[in-house]
């Protein structure tokens, strides 16, 4: 986004814009499996989509996930 | 001729996605333990991979024919986000069913196949009528 808007180069975001949409499906699809697979619970859920749209939320959630995988 | 074509891939995978889908949802339905470790390595070899294929090609389609300003895109892929979501509840249901391996886990009473039908439902209609 900021080469479309200030460096005026379009083609980037047609080109990251559906790299970014695999990207944010794979990571939907890694959560609601391990919802599925009973590795984390609804509150982990909504902790994990909510981080997504967050700056850096996934930073804070990473750090959340290691500390959860340890207990696994 | 590359838009059909790429429409043609999309809905192949599509087809292989649902299925395979399909299978895994009647399978923890009526669990035997047999079943469970062959599906989940077709899952992993063929369905989720095809997953991946009709989002991909569904990518390039809305590229190529200029549908990412249309509502009708835009609720459709909402409702993909809730059949790939079931697709990974399914895999992890599967996936605990294998690790469990003493015994068949419980039959899963869930309406994930009814939901999934919907979805699908709802899919093709947006994509075929494009009513807004």
């Amino acid at each position: 986004m900021p080469l479309k808007y200030w460096a005026d180069t379009p083609q980037a975001v047609a080109l990251m814009g559906p790299a970014h949409g695999m990207a944010f499906l794979t990571f939907l699809w890694f959560v609601a499996r391990s919802w599925g697979e009973g590795l984390i619970n609804g509150l982990g859920v909504l902790r994990l989509f909510i981080g997504a749209f967050i700056p850096f939320g996934g930073l804070v959630n990473e750090r959340w996930l290691r500390n959860q995988a340890e207990k696994h | 001729m590359l838009y059909a074509l790429t429409k043609a891939a999309h809905l192949i995978s599509l087809f292989v996605w649902v299925g395979g889908m399909t299978a895994v949802a009647i399978a923890l339905r009526h669990p035997a333990i047999l079943h469970m470790a062959p599906l989940k390595r077709y899952d992993r070899a063929v369905t989720t991979p095809a997953m991946l294929l009709a989002l991909l090609f569904g990518i390039l389609l809305g590229v190529q024919g200029g549908w990412f300003t249309s509502g009708w895109l835009g609720a459709k892929i909402v409702v993909v986000l809730v059949l790939a979501g079931l697709h990974g509840v399914l895999v992890g249901k599967l996936r605990h069913a294998v690790n469990a391996k003493a015994k068949p886990a419980a039959a899963d009473s869930s309406p994930i196949l009814a939901i999934g039908g919907v979805c699908l439902s709802v899919i093709v209609l947006l994509a075929s009528l494009k009513p807004f």
